[in-house]
């Protein structure tokens, strides 16, 4: 599973943007320019988030992690899929992606609006105990080419 | 007569049944507690590197368990050439072969195999339970011993056989006649169904013309003086079974 700053960033600011629109303080003025992040500091910030947001799932399946590596561009994580269903790969990058974008949506906001980090910190729990039941669900075990009654006796 | 019991056990099949098992337990605690997901993972065996570790070694060390316990059963005739309990694993077959006494019943050599099979099952689940969950570790020791005890049941003796002795159920007598003079010899040889105790005696009609005697290969009849007479072979416990045959006594000279 692969997180790639750049497309999570890019996700961030989309987001934020969209907030900011709709957003206006109690004199009645569009929150825009406080919500959204200059260019200057978004990939600073919004990397140091991710980056953190990235170790809390490290931290939390840690049993099921094999290996992890971090630098500026991505972070890598393998989790192991012993008994997982066959979409497991898919699911895990899915959910780990979701809850990255709002774990730092809500680090983020909790300087700037800290009300509204609430719902994203909220969010983003919900995504990481879906995270966990998806890494902790077993399938049935596989059934052996063999009937019970394989198992015999013979006596001379 | 000792018999030879080849048991063969599915060693896939028993591991599934482990894992079937701690998977169903697992289930069960998730519906009962929606947030008990971890504590369901960590029950259910498989397929984790070292779960495979801990199920293969409670596999061989309930296999050899169950080996010394059905050593109680074991034919003591003492062979001291080659084990009267082996067992092997080859692939995905478990053989384990044990030699018992004649008055085993064999209607239960296919139930003590899946009995077995059960047993071990069984085993290894109080092993894996021990660690996780005392309380249900111990509900499997209850059936380990269950188990056991049908094990031990499969082995209530036959009554005993009555001893049968193997009475010759036919006779052949090589030559029907005989021609031999005074105080000459000739011996009579004859054969019995295969495999049956020799019991055969001789009859001689007129001790007067010829006597008889006992050899290896068969009796030996000599010429007392000239005349007719016959001798009868038969069995001493199928007096049905006889063969006449003619002596004549003549002056060869």
């Amino acid at each position: 599973m692969t997180i790639t700053i750049a497309t999570v960033i890019s996700a961030i600011k989309r987001h934020l943007s969209i907030i900011g629109k709709r957003l206006y303080n109690k004199d009645g003025k569009s929150m825009f320019s406080d919500i959204t992040l200059s260019s200057a500091e978004d990939t600073q910030i919004l990397t140091q988030y991710i980056t953190a947001s990235a170790q809390d799932v490290e931290a939390v399946l840690k049993q099921f992690i094999t290996a992890s590596t971090y630098n500026s561009t991505s972070i890598s994580i393998t989790i192991a899929n012993t008994r997982g269903d066959a979409d497991f790969p898919a699911r895990v990058q899915d959910l780990t992606d979701s809850y990255v974008r709002l774990n730092a949506i809500g680090e983020y906001l909790s300087m700037v609006h800290p009300d509204l980090a609430q719902k994203y910190y909220a969010d983003a729990k919900q995504r990481m105990e879906a995270l966990v039941e998806y890494v902790v669900y077993k399938k049935p075990p596989t059934a052996p080419n063999y009937s019970y009654s394989n198992n015999t006796g013979t006596i001379s | 007569m000792d018999n030879t019991i080849t048991l063969t056990l599915i060693k896939p099949l028993i591991l599934e049944s482990v894992k079937n098992e701690t998977f169903q337990r697992g289930k069960f605690d998730k519906a009962v507690d929606p947030k008990a997901i971890s504590a369901a993972y960590v029950e259910q065996a498989g397929n984790e590197d070292y779960h495979e570790r801990i199920l293969e070694r409670t596999f061989y060390t309930s296999l050899e368990e169950l080996k010394t316990h059905l050593s109680d059963y074991l034919s003591s005739s003492g062979s001291t050439t080659g084990d009267n309990i082996a067992s092997s694993v080859n692939g995905d077959n478990v053989t384990i072969t044990l030699v018992v006494g004649n008055r085993f019943n064999h209607g239960y050599t296919d139930t003590l195999a899946k009995l077995s099979a059960k047993y071990i099952e069984e085993a290894m689940l109080m092993d894996w339970w021990r660690p996780i969950n005392e309380k249900q570790s111990s509900l499997y020791a209850n059936f380990v011993e269950r188990d056991l005890a049908a094990i031990k049941r499969c082995f209530n003796k036959t009554a005993p056989v009555a001893p049968t002795y193997q009475y010759p159920t036919s006779l052949t007598v090589d030559g029907s006649a005989i021609d031999i003079g005074v105080g000459e010899e000739h011996t009579v040889t004859y054969s019995i169904s295969d495999g049956a105790i020799d019991d055969i005696e001789i009859r001689i009609e007129d001790t007067s013309i010829c006597q008889a005697g006992r050899t290896s290969e068969g009796f030996t009849v000599i010429g007392r003086q000239l005349g007719h007479t016959y001798i009868q072979l038969y069995s001493r416990h199928n007096e049905e079974l006889t063969q006449l045959v003619h002596v004549y006594v003549t002056d060869q000279s």
